[in-house]
């Protein structure tokens, strides 16, 4: 039994229900970040073979740094919504016209 | 089972349901670190300290704390509109699939942390996605400075 893989699970949920209930673009990136740790956490097994651990590393290393540039991208977005219509609020994004 | 584990575990969904019922943003990201620190200490645990290093120097260092910032700076208090027979749905469904998940999967042990041979056999990788990220965080350095004029 691999406990963490069901705490994985949980977390991913956990994320989902907090971007799907989030009024602001700051508690989405909170929940893309709790997304991201279940990501993580979902990497142990790799570990466990000893033949596969140092690509095992590579994809925990590939993993962390496409997540962080994700999320810097993400912050710089924040920054520029909150430029432009003085708010962080969901209701302000549009894409193509429509409101999200 | 390692009591450690299980209880690094436990801290990790409580942290995270906290991230899920706080009101204000600023609590929120701060449970969202604690989650990514018993994460890390899931690691440490099992001695992968090169993960563990990564997710503490990297993900919460540089990243959770640029949250944390942004969340302090925009404590916005949001009004909850989640349903809670949607909730409970979800998190019952999600509690059903993570244990079948959790007991189907071997018991796996002996933990091997190879971080010296990731540095000879993909030290190009690294060095390819360190320039990027610098690269990335350059651009949206420059993107920030240019709108402000």
């Amino acid at each position: 039994m691999m406990i963490e893989i069901g705490v994985s699970i949980i977390l991913l949920s956990i994320g989902y229900l907090i971007a799907s209930s989030a009024q602001d673009v700051v508690r989405l990136l909170i929940s893309l970040e709790l997304m991201f740790s279940a990501v993580f956490l979902s990497l142990l097994p790799l570990f466990s073979n000893p033949q596969m651990a140092a690509e095992g590393s590579a994809i925990a290393i590939l993993t962390i740094f496409t997540s962080s540039g994700e999320l810097l991208i993400l912050v710089a977005a924040i920054i520029f919504l909150d430029r432009k219509f003085r708010s962080v609020s969901i209701k302000k994004v549009s894409s193509g016209g429509d409101a999200l | 089972m390692d009591v450690v584990i299980i209880v690094l575990s436990l801290v990790a969904v409580i942290s995270a349901i906290g991230a899920l019922f706080s009101r204000d943003n600023f609590y929120s990201a701060i449970y969202l670190a604690i989650t990514l620190l018993a994460i890390g200490g899931i690691y440490a645990e099992h001695g992968v300290y090169s993960v563990f290093a990564l997710i503490a120097f990297i993900f919460i260092g540089a990243i959770v704390i640029i949250t944390i910032a942004i969340a302090a700076t925009y404590r916005f208090l949001n009004p909850r509109k989640i349903n809670i027979l949607w909730l409970g749905a979800i998190e019952i469904l999600a509690i059903i699939v993570a244990v079948t998940a959790a007991l189907n999967f071997p018991a796996l042990s002996g933990f091997t942390d190879a971080f010296s041979s990731v540095l000879s056999n993909y030290m190009s990788l690294i060095t390819f996605l360190v320039v990027l990220t610098t690269l990335i965080m350059l651009s949206a350095v420059s993107m920030v400075r240019r709108d402000s004029v």
